[in-house]
């Protein structure tokens, strides 16, 4: 038996452990490009100011 | 959308729950192999959703390569489904192999099924790798899918590696005319194919996500470098 307990502990933990990595990873690309964008924004609006 | 991911998560987790339940719990031992005969509603699913990932990138890489078809959405499939593949690939070689020691006495022998499933984990680890290369988008991702399609090749020297060759690893046991398996270990059996299908397509949406926000924010820092850039030159205009 404690080889069915290895075997069903070493999938549960392998994919819970990519599960979080995946969700991590699309967490810190949706956080990255929402603070690229507001840079963008905001250089956009100090241009256009600075051209007026 | 949203709400449907949510929902193919909550029945992920379900069906996950129920899988464990009855494998470990529900089942009675089998009268040849005992408890071990457990390991059968973990390792053909992974193995399943093996083929099933290797698939899908094969089938995306070849929808790239069709100009008609061709588009980066089709290259981001074949990423995002390589990569969730070569996970449950290492995860099948890995219950196979604590299968394979109390059975037949060893975790590793050069079998054709083992030997092929090897090589086929290598050769989509490979393909990762290609996917990492540098150069323009376009080129990197036909290069990607030729090599998916090569590595695809292997998916049916897997699967019919048992019947071409003499082999330790054991036959079909639901694809033929007389089934070995029946009643509640059959359904079990079933039951752990559904779960780990609803387990490879919640991943598959994530991993389909970051992947397309990662190219997203490589065109976005790429426009702050054009603009800095230009910023820059016009300074140096004014100076002079």
């Amino acid at each position: 038996m404690s080889y069915v307990i290895a075997a069903f502990l070493i999938v549960s933990v392998v994919l819970l452990a990519y599960v979080i990595n995946v969700l991590m990873r699309e967490k810190q690309a949706l956080r990255g490009l929402t603070e690229s964008s507001r840079e963008q924004t905001s250089s956009v609006a100090r241009t256009k100011a600075k051209s007026q | 959308m949203k709400l449907l991911v949510r929902i193919l998560g909550a029945a992920t987790i379900v069906s996950l729950t129920v899988l464990v339940g009855f494998a470990l719990f529900v089942v009675p031992p089998d009268v040849i192999q005992g408890e071990y005969a457990r390991l059968i509603y973990v390792h053909p699913a992974t193995a399943w959703v093996t083929y099933t990932a290797f698939g899908i990138c094969a089938a995306a890489s070849a929808l790239n390569l069709i100009p008609r078809t061709r588009s980066m959405f089709w290259d981001t499939l074949a990423g995002a489904a390589a990569e969730v593949g070569v996970v449950f690939c290492g995860l099948a070689l890995i219950t196979g192999a604590i299968w394979g020691r109390p059975v037949w006495g060893v975790w590793w022998t050069w079998d054709a099924r083992l030997t092929s499933t090897a090589l086929l984990f290598t050769l989509f680890v490979g393909y990762l790798a290609l996917r990492r290369s540098s150069g323009p988008d376009e080129k990197r991702a036909r290069r990607s899918a030729i090599a998916a399609l090569i590595a695809i090749i292997d998916v049916p020297i897997v699967h019919f590696s048992v019947e071409w060759w003499r082999t330790l690893h054991q036959g079909r046991t639901l694809l033929r005319p007389d089934p070995t398996i029946e009643g509640v270990q059959l359904f079990t059996m079933l039951w752990s194919f559904l779960a780990l299908s609803l387990l490879f397509a919640w991943i598959l949406v994530h991993r389909f996500r970051v992947e397309r926000l990662q190219r997203q924010m490589e065109t976005a820092e790429l426009d702050r470098a054009i603009i800095l850039r230009r910023k820059e030159i016009k300074r140096a205009g004014v100076m002079q």
